[in-house]
């Protein structure tokens, strides 16, 4: 642990429930350790606002590694804040420096309404997954190795699709509020593999109906939802789940 | 039937028509560029041309009627995107940064409506325009269509306004030829390659090609060089 603590000026978003407007809030910050994530450090803010008898500051957060896609808030205008590939909970404070001031404020997103300060809703991807999202086809029993090939190529791009840990930075990127990084990968991890080609056609137009209906908005190829995902997640998916959905519709 | 109407209530469905109907006008201003461009060659050439186009009658008519669905279908869908977009986001940021976004990305809904605006004032330059030889008399000769674009374009105001807007035309079709290939998958236009200098060098062309008229038209004038076209 390195000696040297840094001091910030923090200006939160602060909302009490999803009706309420809102506002930001400042607060001081001493002794913050540049090791601690950012995360930890609204811990440290939270533990001086409850001895303060004030209430703590709610944000998401569950694995803190990276890898559940719960955490997220934007940070200084960038979605998961400043690091490229980065979840909120793996942002280190070492990239901020000593009178910084960093402004916080929530994904947002009509679909993802606030359910506490920085706290939202994203059960919205939920019921995307459940328009279409999975395979209910049978499938038949473990094949043994080798018996369905998959070319290199088509298993890489379904891997990395599988990586989407579905945290909504691209919908908080997305100058339109677009779903449409999420929704393409959700729809191509499957529909690269021979298992997901029976519900192909039926899946991609489901997921974006649903993704529709929830509010989200229109892609308009700016791409910044793919400089936002922590997980590297390429706009290719989205233009794969555009042919899809044609074919699908017409 | 309902099957049509879904897609076209989808967000995919609707940025696929503003798509198709962008691709149809991106046609239609090649076309009307390598037109315009026969203005180099003399009076002569381009009256032959313009009486060609005129002399086609009922078929120019469809062609118009066509134009104009056209650019309807284009302008009613971005409008209707355009409203979503911003009701999907709801409370405005207080900061945000863009990453690699074009100046001709975040303007697309600037260009796009200053061409609109660009276009109404060159259909009344030019196609409700004052009856002739009001309008086409150059050096005392009636130059017919040419003479009209002729003496529009002298005027720097117009030429001004001329350049501005197909420059905002080219920034236009540098992001949205782009687009297109992305918002059909035919190939991804996500990284810099061929398909992204495709989208900006046709910018280029379209800025470049039609602001060379009123400069040359001006060149001409002031240089004396007119004269030589009308022995
Ligand atoms: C006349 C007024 C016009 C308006 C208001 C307008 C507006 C727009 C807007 C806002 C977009 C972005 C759509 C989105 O974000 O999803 C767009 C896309 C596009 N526009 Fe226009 N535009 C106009 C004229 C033109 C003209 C004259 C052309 C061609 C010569 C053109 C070609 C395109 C193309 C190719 C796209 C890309 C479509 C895509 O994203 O897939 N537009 N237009
Ligand atoms: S808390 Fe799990 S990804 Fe950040």
């Amino acid at each position: 642990m390195s000696a040297k603590t840094i001091k910030l000026t923090l200006k939160v978003w602060r909302q009490k429930n999803a009706k309420s407007k809102g506002k930001f809030e400042t607060h001081k910050l001493d002794h913050v350790s540049p090791d601690a994530s950012f995360l930890e450090m609204l811990d440290q803010l939270n533990e001086n606002l409850t001895l303060k008898n004030n209430d703590p500051i709610a944000f998401d957060h569950d694995c803190r590694e990276g890898i559940c896609g719960m955490c997220g808030a934007v940070v200084n205008g960038e979605a998961h804040g400043p690091e490229k590939s980065t979840t909120l909970c793996q942002l280190h404070m070492r990239h901020f420096k000593n009178g910084d001031t960093i402004i916080i404020e929530p994904f947002r997103a009509k679909g993802f309404p606030v359910i506490k300060d920085l706290a939202i809703d994203r059960t919205a991807f939920d019921r995307v997954i459940q328009a279409g999202g999975y395979i209910s086809v049978r499938t038949g029993s473990a094949p043994d190795a080798n018996v369905i090939l998959i070319p290199k190529d088509a298993s890489d791009s379904a891997m990395d699709a599988a990586q989407c840990i579905g945290c909504g930075a691209c919908v908080a990127a997305c100058p339109n509020a677009s779903a449409m990084l999420f929704v393409s990968a959700k729809i191509n991890h499957l529909s690269l593999l021979p298992q997901g080609q029976p519900e192909r056609y039926s899946r991609a137009k489901n997921m974006v109906l649903q993704m529709d209906k929830e509010g989200f908005g229109n892609c308009s190829n700016e791409y910044q939802c793919e400089a936002a995902c922590p997980k590297d997640i390429s706009v290719e998916n989205i233009a794969r789940m555009n042919r899809d959905y044609v074919k699908a519709s017409l | 039937m309902s099957t049509f109407k879904t897609y076209l209530n989808s967000s995919i469905g609707k940025k696929q028509v503003v798509a198709v109907s962008g691709v149809a006008l991106v046609i239609f201003i090649i076309l009307h560029l390598i037109g315009n461009l026969l203005i180099f060659k003399g009076p002569e050439l381009f009256n032959t041309y313009a009486h060609a186009l005129h002399s086609m009658g009922r078929l120019l008519q469809v062609m118009e009627i066509g134009l104009f669905l056209t650019f309807s279908v284009h302008i009613i869908f971005t409008i209707a995107l355009i409203i979503e977009n911003k009701n999907a986001r709801g409370r405005a940021y207080a900061v945000t940064k863009n990453k690699n976004r074009s100046f001709a990305t975040q303007t697309m809904r600037y260009t796009g409506p200053l061409v609109l605006f660009f276009l109404i004032l060159h259909l009344l330059d030019f196609t409700w325009s004052a009856p002739w030889p009001k309008t086409s008399i150059v050096n005392g000769q009636d130059l017919a269509t040419y003479g009209m674009v002729f003496n529009a374009l002298l005027n720097p105001m117009r030429a001004v306004v001329y350049i501005a807007a197909v420059c905002s035309l080219g920034f236009h079709l540098s992001h949205g030829v782009q687009s297109v290939f992305q918002s059909f998958g035919v190939v991804s236009a996500s990284r810099p390659g061929p398909i992204r200098t495709i989208s900006k060098g046709l910018g280029y062309i379209i800025a470049i090609g039609f602001s060379s008229i009123p400069l040359y038209i001006n060149y001409i004038h002031y240089s004396g060089a007119l004269l030589c076209h009308l022995q």
